[in-house]
């Protein structure tokens, strides 16, 4: 079993299920309710053809009785599309051993494609840094784990983050709504990042934002003479941290508060992941307040 | 504004240390590859204007602590008062203590040897153009120079040389000296010095005019006491106070018994006093001998027996080791050892039949305590003529002369008593140092003798006699007083037991009283009077020599004081010859600060004084003057004023031929020991008194003087307050806004 792929995450995540708060279209029966009248099996009424219409789905016994052309409707349970957008710039290297940012990240993704193959939903993987790093396409196979996962574990961090166009091209490219994960600690620019997460809305998408973030990021509990180097640029910059962590705070409390309510407005469901917490409780935490809102 | 230790403002130079640590101190800082370098730098754009604003005002508050503390050590404060301070010229006047306390050890050194360094101190804190002038001061001043007043270099030389003198503490006559000498300079500044160990006597002797000199001084220069030692320091002392040979002459061919009189004079016990006695400088007993304890204020006689084996005028020396204060433990007396005393008796009522009849029977046997066989080798050598037969030859080698109730004659018959001749011999004997006792009797009529021995003669006798002898009931005999006695007299011992036991079972029947007021009273001296204080034995000193009357006969006829009923006969003679006999030294002794002199028996070109040291000066032909037909060589007051023998000889001859002189310390100065504290001081002069210490800080401790109102309490307190602003504002800044 790859790294990424840790039991205990796995076994909480399988025990709650994962439930879409939409209806996606898709071509595979599942649990999730499509919302599209097409193929299946499940009869739900008649409609007039019209030009265009696949002939192979007319009811030829409606038109021997009223001789006019009419088309079957059905209503089938469908496997929607999971997109997982990683973002493997350099700010997120981060952090060391389980709380690095971007294996934190890894790790988050992993958990996700495992569960939502393991419901015969599919999968699709792009890591993107300045650009876009790796892609795989949508797949709904078990064996698409194992090639998700790899691909993860190839990753390296680099170049600076360029979020909102990225998201955009999604957006554009994309055409079945289904719903995207995107996991990354938004250190771009936050306008950018909101318009392309409005730009997937728009396109019908449900959109979670994983904010990944590491504990020194939120907190700042740094101190003494440190020599802070920009991972993502050549700027250093001297300072004794403990001086400024209320500015710090404040600023960093701001753009959080910014990227919340960009997402609330935006209908994004926005999840903060801190890497110091465990992964296991910050999934599970969110795959129960996610069913409570699916249910309801 | 001036500074006391101005040197320390250099500490104002570590102000560059935090100024230098604040632009080029590099520490070093921890690389940290940071993903969230916008917002950190975001915050250090909100933050960077006050942390530099922090950082500023902590600099100048750690720059401020070290100027202040550098401020506080070069101690700052006003000018004095007095004048317009420090890089002004300054009239120094120093006044050094000598009086022999000084002598006294503190440590390894003399409180001499203090004041000594203090004053090199003051001469070094005297700015620019200041001049100096210095006397010592014991209980007279003398000035010591320089000769220029601005010779600080000469000035610092005669500070090396000064020496403890034998003298004892006044302080009057040295601040007297120093106002005058301060008034005489020009200098808008004048400071005194008075370098000290404040002995208590030194205000004592004279307060009330000490007290007001030092009002005068006040309004016009600045009096500093140095103290020279430390005001609680007890010294344990021991003075040799006198040394007698009692009870006998000093005379050759015998052991002679020296009584050394020790006196404690301090405050505390004395332990392992050891006394020694030379005479002429050679010891006369192998051993000295200790005295194991004496208790403060306790007087101890020592004992010690020499052998004298030449005549002539020898030199007795004492001294004791042992104590605190060398300044009193040595003591020389002059004593003329004599080979043969020569008395002569003039008998008024001899008797060849029966001597024992004989007016001089009694002296003659009291004078010769011996066996008969003995008499001719004894030392003591009587001479007995009658009064008709005696003349001025038998004066020529008389030390001492008896007459014996000897008629004076008549008036109207002068040759029915003493001859005239023999009589204007006997005057000028008595002068030279010759000694004469007088004895009353029947034949001793007061008018012949007032007329030819008294205040109408010869002028020889104490007083001039009444008009007739007193005749005392039978029952109920005049008896002498011991009580009487004058406490400083030859006779003093009769003052206390046994004595004064003999004394008081003497019986007088008939008394010859002198006459103590009136015509030929002045210069006597009543040494023993009877119970109901009529004078019994007085005295006159008559140039060198000194005459005693006694006021009843020295046979049996009017007492029984020489005959067998009384033991004071004996003694009494004794004591006397013992006393007049002593009087008849060329020199002689005298305390330390008394002039000395000298009537040589011929002129010289020139004359010597022999220093105790052995060094020879030559004295000033001023001093050799010509007093009526006496010529006189004085040694003034100034040049005795260390104790020891003084020798003044004729140019060029050799020390035998002059004078000799024992000089002893005055025992005053021991007397009382005691330092004034400070707030004696207060009391005695209406004021507190500026007073420092005599050592290593004195010339700090004067520069402190001159500076009045020093800041540096009120420095150092900014100090502290910065320094706790500097804490409490690096805490605030260590936290984060």
């Amino acid at each position: 079993m790859p790294s990424y792929l840790k039991p205990d995450i796995l076994a909480r995540a399988e025990a709650l299920g994962l439930k879409a708060r939409q209806v996606v279209e898709g071509l595979r029966v599942g649990d999730h309710k499509s919302p599209y009248k097409g193929f299946s099996v499940e009869f739900v009424q008649h409609r007039e053809y019209v030009p265009g219409d696949d002939i192979r789905h007319i009811d030829w016994k409606s038109y021997g009785r009223s001789e006019r052309y009419t088309i079957k409707q059905y209503e089938q349970e469908t496997n929607f599309i999971a997109h997982l957008l990683v973002d493997a710039s350099n700010s997120m290297r981060y952090g060391s051993g389980e709380t690095n940012k971007l294996e934190y990240a890894k790790l988050l993704a992993a958990s996700l494609a495992y569960l939502i193959v393991r419901q015969r939903d599919s999968v699709a993987l792009r890591v993107f840094a300045d650009g876009w790093a790796a892609e795989l396409p949508a797949s709904s196979q078990l064996g698409h784990i194992n090639t998700v996962t790899r691909t993860l574990e190839e990753v390296q961090p680099r170049d600076k983050t360029r979020i909102g166009p990225l998201l955009d091209e999604v957006a554009d490219r994309v055409g079945r709504r289904g719903l995207v994960f995107l996991v990354s600690d938004c250190f771009d620019d936050v306008d950018g990042v909101l318009a392309g997460l409005r730009h997937l809305r728009h396109r019908g998408h449900e959109v979670v934002l994983f904010h990944v973030l590491h504990k020194d990021e939120v907190e700042f509990p740094l101190d003494g003479n440190i020599r802070f180097a920009d991972l993502e640029g050549p700027d250093e910059l001297r300072t004794r941290p403990h001086l400024l962590r209320p500015a710090y705070l404040r600023v960093v409390n701001r753009f959080l508060e910014e990227v919340r309510r960009g997402c609330d407005g935006s209908g994004v469901d926005y999840v903060k992941m801190v890497t110091g917490r465990p992964l296991t409780a910050a999934l599970g935490e969110y795959l129960v307040r996610r069913l409570q809102v699916v249910r309801r | 504004m001036t500074f006391l230790s101005p040197m320390m403002l250099a500490g104002a130079a570590a102000v560059g240390v935090p100024i230098a640590l604040h632009f080029f101190y590099k520490p070093r800082y921890r690389r940290l590859p940071w993903a969230a370098m916008s917002f950190l730098k975001e915050a250090l754009e909100q933050t960077s204007r006050r942390l530099r604003f922090q950082e500023w005002i902590l600099l100048a508050l750690r720059c401020l602590v070290i100027l202040l503390l550098a401020l506080a050590l070069a101690r700052p404060g006003w000018m004095s008062a007095g004048g317009t301070g420090r890089g002004e010229a300054i009239d120094a006047v120093l006044v050094f203590d000598t009086s022999y306390s000084m002598a006294a050890r503190e440590g390894d050194k003399t409180r001499l040897d203090l004041a000594k360094e203090a004053a090199l101190g003051v001469l070094d804190s005297l700015p620019p153009n200041s001049s100096v002038q210095m006397f010592t001061c014991a209980d007279r001043a003398e000035k010591l120079g320089p000769q220029s007043r601005f010779n600080l270099d000469q000035a610092r030389q005669l500070v090396a040389a000064i020496e403890p003198t034998s003298l004892a503490t006044d302080f009057l006559p040295g601040l007297t000296a120093a106002l005058e000498a301060a008034e005489s300079g020009t200098a808008p500044v004048k400071e005194i010095y008075l370098f000290t160990d404040l002995q208590k006597q030194g205000f004592e002797r004279q307060q009330g005019a000490v007290r007001d000199l030092c009002d005068r001084i006040k309004t016009r220069a600045n009096l500093v006491f140095v103290r020279c030692g430390k005001a609680d320091r007890k010294l344990a002392n021991v003075a040799v106070t006198d040394v007698q040979a009692v009870g006998t002459i000093p005379h050759t061919k015998t052991r002679v018994p020296f009584v050394v009189s020790l006196k404690n004079t301090g405050t505390e016990v004395v332990k392992g006093i050891k006394v020694g006695l030379e005479l002429d400088g050679r010891a006369v007993e192998r051993d000295v001998v200790q005295v194991e304890q004496i208790d403060p204020g306790q007087v101890v006689p020592v004992t010690l027996t020499g052998t004298l084996d030449e005549p002539g005028l020898r030199v007795l020396t004492v001294r004791v080791t042992g104590d605190g204060l060398p300044g009193d433990n040595r003591l020389d007396r002059l004593i003329l050892v004599r080979d043969v005393i020569r008395v002569l008796l003039v008998d008024g009522t001899p008797d060849r039949d029966s001597p024992a009849d004989s007016g001089s029977h009694f002296v003659r046997n009291a004078l010769t305590p011996v066996t008969e066989n003995r008499t001719e080798e004894y030392y003591i050598r009587p001479q007995v003529v009658t009064a008709a037969e005696v003349g001025p030859a038998h004066l020529a080698n008389a030390d001492v002369v008896y007459l014996l109730n000897a008629p004076a004659g008549a008036e109207a018959d002068p040759r029915a008593g003493l001859p005239a001749d023999f009589v204007a011999r006997l005057k000028e004997f008595v002068a030279a140092g010759g000694g004469l006792v007088v004895g009353a009797g029947d034949q001793v009529n007061p008018a012949d003798y007032n007329r030819v021995l008294g205040s109408g003669g010869a002028g020889l006798l104490p007083f001039d006699l009444a008009a007739a002898a007193e005749t005392a009931p039978e029952a109920d005999p005049f008896a002498p007083a011991p009580e009487s006695v004058a406490e400083k007299s030859f006779l003093a011992p009769f003052r206390d037991p046994p004595f004064s036991s003999a004394l008081r079972a003497v019986g007088i029947g008939k008394l010859l009283p002198t006459r103590e007021t009136g015509a030929g009273s002045t210069g006597g001296r009543v040494l023993v009077r009877t119970a109901d204080g009529k004078p019994f034995v007085s005295s006159r000193v008559v140039g060198e020599g000194e005459v005693i009357f006694v006021g009843t006969t020295l046979d049996e006829r009017w007492t029984n004081f020489p005959g067998r009923g009384s033991d004071a006969f004996v003694p009494f003679t004794q004591f006397t010859l013992a006393h007049l006999t002593g009087r008849k030294v060329p020199g002689g002794n005298k305390t330390a600060g008394e002039p000395l002199v000298w009537f040589p028996p011929e002129a010289a070109a020139g004359y010597e004084l022999l220093l105790p040291s052995g060094r020879r000066v030559r004295l000033d032909k001023a001093r050799s003057t010509v007093a009526g037909e006496k010529l006189t060589v004085t040694v003034p007051p100034n040049d005795t004023a260390g104790a020891g023998v003084y020798r003044i000889v004729l140019d060029g001859e050799p020390e035998t031929k002059g004078a000799v002189f024992a000089v002893t310390p005055d025992l005053r100065e021991s007397a009382n020991l005691d330092a004034a504290a400070d707030a004696d001081l207060a009391r005695w002069l209406g004021y507190s008194p500026v007073v420092i210490q005599a050592g290593a800080g004195t010339e700090a401790a004067v520069n402190e003087v001159r500076v009045r109102r020093e800041w540096t309490e009120w420095v150092l307190l900014a100090v502290l307050v910065f320094l706790v602003a500097e804490g409490a504002w690096a805490w605030v800044c260590g936290r984060a806004w």
